[in-house]
């Protein structure tokens, strides 16, 4: 159930130079209906309240006064309360004011091609929350782009379609949708797909997929897919593995692939440039 | 163990030794530390001290150095310039006096200069000041017709060049570019062989415009040869690195000052300026550096010029926002009519090029979070946060006022000959001869400070998880056992440099209150500024003990205005650095000094948004490097790797591996806290 009238947000990033055109503040929405393994961003799957568990900033093993209080200890003080941070939110609600103030911090730099990134988890999670800010930030000329994976209920994009700007459409062409289970619905990304095309020119539509070496063996699949879906350029992510600390903070286990080897990657590249596909492919 | 046992012999050969003879260990050790690489021996025998004449007063035995030292001056042949700088021969000050630093003369007026005309000048009148500047004169004269004829002897082609140009080289305007920079050279190598330190070469990209314009015109040299000239200058000046630097290897104050308006209020953005930031993108160099005067009208062609050059590392240029600096110069007392011709002192402190003897570093800096820890260790008063605060302000009075005196400086009859009002007033350039004599002082650990207010307001008054007794004792014991509450205060989130209004309000506060005990006092009889940049937050942080922000004993301070946190991001940094309110005297260094992570090398448009957006909302000055953590740990564990890795330290830029183990440790440490 979301928080009537609040956006929640795991992040805010300013100064964001490869979230959409120009310079960029990106904030992240907490909610998905995916759970992807590579996902670097953990904390954004599920909506509800959860808490990173920094370890080796705990003191309870070393007796220290501060720290007798604590629960973990058998005293009062809420193990999630702790001052030095141990237990760290994963989100902050923000009314709609309150979210805007904070972006509103960085006009001057969306005045210079700039703007404002929605990204998560998956923003569509949170589309009737954000329309109206993101109508509010239309209304005063600034460029808003939403990262997706338009895995999300139709009528949620129906919300924002008309609104944004841009489209970084993240593919999940190397496995296929790898579904939340708590959030299940019906797969409605060809509908979504084509609204999001026929509203938005092909300028402003970013393909990304992440790559990792294993995805590799499936090459034919993906490229079939970007044939079925028209899709003739694509900007492939290198997988990294610095969401590590993050999956054990929460306490989810890891999964982790491999960094695509040189030669595979130059192979795909080859294979989709055999195709029409125009790929870059951007290391982090 | 050991530190004692060395501070017990310094202690002995102290109290043995006449102090004379301190002085003598003292100068030796000086110069072991600016040439590491020579043996004692070697420094006793080929460096060679001019003493004062003691029996003369200041002015007299400058002249009497001078007079020795430049028939003396052996002169490198091998410099495409003629730079009369012999580092052997090293000028001794009286004792008790100053040494003259981070002066910026007006270059466009020495190439102007006639010393016939000056002559001329000074024998209209029969005063002591005219007879010292005549006499000073002679020297200048002979010295050019020494340095001529040695030329004459020399077989190269470039020695018959320069030969000719010492012919009248001081009674003329230059003709040529090439000629030019001779003259620019020669008078600052001259300065440093006096003894005057940090030299800042000023706005050359304005001041040697008309001769690149008349040669280009004239079809004498083109734009590559003139970058050319522009290069040999650059290596000219940087080669006596070593003998220049003060406390760390390229820390020489030689910058040269680009854009900013001219006397007629139009954005000096010339070929000349664009031809510097290209030198220095294609040949990063450490010494000399460059500082950019920014405003609105500064053209997105030398935005991108000076990113690409700050994206080498170099960490050149520096960027000043010209209009917040010259506008708290005329709120401080600089006239109106001056401010366009604003400099620095080597790093950053604010003076005016030509007319300014402002001392802005010659004090030494305020390590403010010592009167707090004082106060602490006195029980003071525990009803509110705000009583606290109130009690003690009077510490931190006393303690601001205990660090300004006045300073009996140096005098300077070459500094006098080219600066506004020396002749015209008759007087030495230190002695009210010059313009302006703001001097400056600054305060260290202030990120620090307001930590530590911020951590006894939230936990002691608010929140009562600790007492001041708690605090006074995890200070003296450097939180031995109080591990737990050093990470409590370093988790608060009220921290410098973020935008919450009540971080705001405090930093103003204290700013403010500083900012008025300094303009209760003079130095010298002048009034003073206050800078909230320091260079001395590792170096002054060593015997310091530990303090309420969390600092254990010992641990450098935090680095001007800057990040202390990596839940602060840079924006944040930016958008408070440009909510700080500088008036009145806050105008002596106010740097927000960060390392951009590395992602930002492939996107230099965007990189020039963010910057231009810094510059639109307000902040004073701005220094960056361009590193990432990974790379500097390298660096340190295999310094071969990386000869040529420059970054930017304080004021100045340095290699990497030049710098002593716990610089490179903050450097690293910082560049983890902004990844």
């Amino acid at each position: 159930m979301l928080n009537q009238g609040k956006i929640r947000v795991t992040n805010i990033q300013r100064l964001c130079v490869n979230d959409g055109p120009g310079v960029r503040t990106v904030i992240f929405l907490k909610g998905c209906y995916l759970c992807c393994p590579w996902c670097c961003n953990p904390e954004s799957i599920n909506y509800d309240s959860d808490y990173f568990f920094v370890k080796r900033k705990c003191l309870s093993d070393s007796n220290q006064k501060f720290c007798r209080q604590c629960e973990i200890l058998a005293g009062n003080r809420n193990k999630q309360s702790c001052p030095i941070g141990v237990y760290e939110h994963t989100f902050r609600d923000y009314t709609e004011e309150e979210l805007y103030y904070q972006i509103i911090r960085d006009k001057l730099i969306y005045e210079s091609g700039g703007g404002v990134t929605f990204s998560g988890g998956e923003p569509l999670f949170q589309a009737a929350s954000i329309k109206p800010l993101v109508q509010k930030l239309k209304s005063e000329n600034i460029h808003v782009a939403v990262e997706t994976s338009l895995y999300a209920p139709h009528d949620n994009l129906k919300e924002l379609n008309p609104l944004i700007d841009y489209w970084l459409i993240d593919l999940k062409f190397q496995y296929g949708f790898i579904t939340n289970s708590q959030y299940k619905i019906v797969n409605q990304f060809d509908n979504n797909l084509k609204s999001v095309m026929s509203v938005a020119s092909s300028d402003k539509i970013l393909f990304r997929m992440v790559l990792m070496n294993e995805a590799l063996e499936h090459s034919v699949r993906i490229i079939e897919n970007l044939k079925k879906y028209k899709i003739s350029v694509i900007e492939l992510l290198m997988y990294h593995s610095l969401a590590e600390n993050k999956y054990r903070q929460l306490g989810i286990s890891f999964k982790r692939f491999s960094s695509p080897e040189a030669n595979g990657v130059s192979s795909f590249l080859s294979l989709l440039r055999d195709e029409g596909i125009t790929a870059s492919y951007a290391k982090i | 163990m050991i530190p004692t046992i060395k501070k017990l012999i310094k202690l002995g050969v102290k109290s043995i030794l006449p102090s004379a003879g301190v002085d003598y260990f003292r100068r030796i050790r000086s110069l072991k530390r600016r040439f590491p690489s020579e043996c004692y021996y070697s420094l006793l025998t080929k460096f060679k001290f001019v003493h004062p004449n003691q029996k003369l007063s200041l002015v007299d035995g400058y002249l009497e150095q001078a007079e020795k030292m430049f028939p003396r001056l052996q002169l490198d042949s091998s410099s495409f310039y003629v730079y009369p700088y012999d580092k052997m021969l090293i000028r001794q000050l009286p004792k008790g006096i100053i040494n003259l630093a981070s002066i910026t003369p007006d270059y466009g007026m020495i190439l102007d200069s006639n010393l016939h005309t000056i002559s001329e000048i000074l024998s209209k009148d029969n005063s002591i000041f005219s007879k010292r500047e005549l006499k000073l004169i002679v020297l200048l004269q002979e010295l050019e017709k020494r340095i001529k004829t040695t030329l004459e002897h020399q077989k190269s082609e470039r020695s018959q060049i320069l030969s000719s140009y010492f012919s009248g080289l001081l009674g003329q305007k230059p003709d040529s570019l090439d000629k030019a920079i001779q003259k620019l050279l020669f008078y600052n190598a001259l300065l440093w062989q006096m003894w005057h330190w940090h030299n800042g070469l000023g706005r050359l990209d304005l001041i040697l415009y008309e001769y690149y314009e008349k040669d280009i015109k004239n079809g004498k040299i083109d734009r590559e040869q003139a970058k050319s000239l522009i290069k040999e200058m650059c290596i000219t000046l940087g080669k006596d690195t070593n003998a220049k630097s003060m406390s760390l290897k390229g820390d020489t104050g030689q910058y040269i000052l680009l854009g900013g308006i001219d006397s007629k209020d139009q954005t000096v953005q010339n070929e000349l300026t664009e031809i510097f930031l290209e030198v220095f993108q294609e040949y990063q160099f450490p010494d000399p550096k460059l500082i950019l005067r920014v405003n609105n009208n500064t053209s997105d062609t030398i935005w991108d010029k000076s990113i690409a050059s700050i994206l080498t590392g170099n960490g050149s240029p520096l960027l000043l926002n010209e209009d917040v600096v010259m506008k708290g110069m005329v709120d401080f007392g600089y006239k109106k009519e001056d401010v366009w011709n604003v400099g620095t002192s080597a790093c950053w402190e604010p003076l005016i090029i030509g007319k300014s003897f402002d001392q802005n570093n010659s004090l030494e800096n305020v390590p403010i979070i010592v009167s707090l820890n004082e106060f602490l260790s006195s029980s003071p008063p525990e009803l509110s946060f705000r009583d606290f605060l109130e009690s003690y302000k009077p510490l931190l009075r006393r303690q601001i006022l205990s660090h300004i005196h006045d300073i009996q400086f140096d005098c300077s009859p070459l500094f006098s000959l080219f600066f506004d009002d020396c002749i015209k007033r008759n007087t030495d350039f230190t002695q009210g001869g010059a313009v302006y004599a703001y001097h400056g002082v600054q305060v260290v650990s202030f990120p620090n400070f307001i930590n530590a207010l911020l951590n006894i307001r939230d936990f002691v008054f608010e929140n009562k998880i600790y007492s001041l007794q708690e605090c006074k004792q995890a200070i003296e014991t450097d939180f031995e056992g109080k591990e737990d509450m050093r990470l409590v205060l370093l988790s608060n989130s009220h921290r410098f440099g973020s935008t919450e209004p009540d971080v705001l309000a405090l930093t103003n506060e204290m700013m403010a209150y500083i900012s008025g005990i300094v303009s209760e006092i003079r130095v010298n009889g002048e009034k003073v500024k206050i800078g909230f940049s320091s260079s001395t937050y590792i170096e002054h942080a060593r015997n310091i003990e530990a303090s309420l922000d969390g600092r254990k004993a010992g641990e450098p301070f935090a680095v001007h205005i800057s990040p202390v946190s990596h839940k602060i991001d840079i924006q944040e940094v930016i958008d408070f650095a440009g909510a700080l309110d500088y008036n009145g005297n806050r105008l002596n260094g106010n740097v927000v000094d960060f390392i951009l992570p590395s992602v930002y090398k492939k996107v230099p448009g965007k990189l020039r948004t963010i910057l231009k957006t810094a510059v639109q909302k307000g902040i004073f000055e701005l220094q960056l490097n361009v590193l990432d953590a990974a790379t500097l740990k390298d660096a340190k564990a295999n310094p071969e790797k990386y000869p040529n890795l420059i970054v930017r330290v304080w004021g100045f830029s340095a290699y990497f591996n030049d710098l002593p183990e716990e610089y490179k440790d903050n450097l690293i440490k910082r560049a983890e806290t902004y990844a």
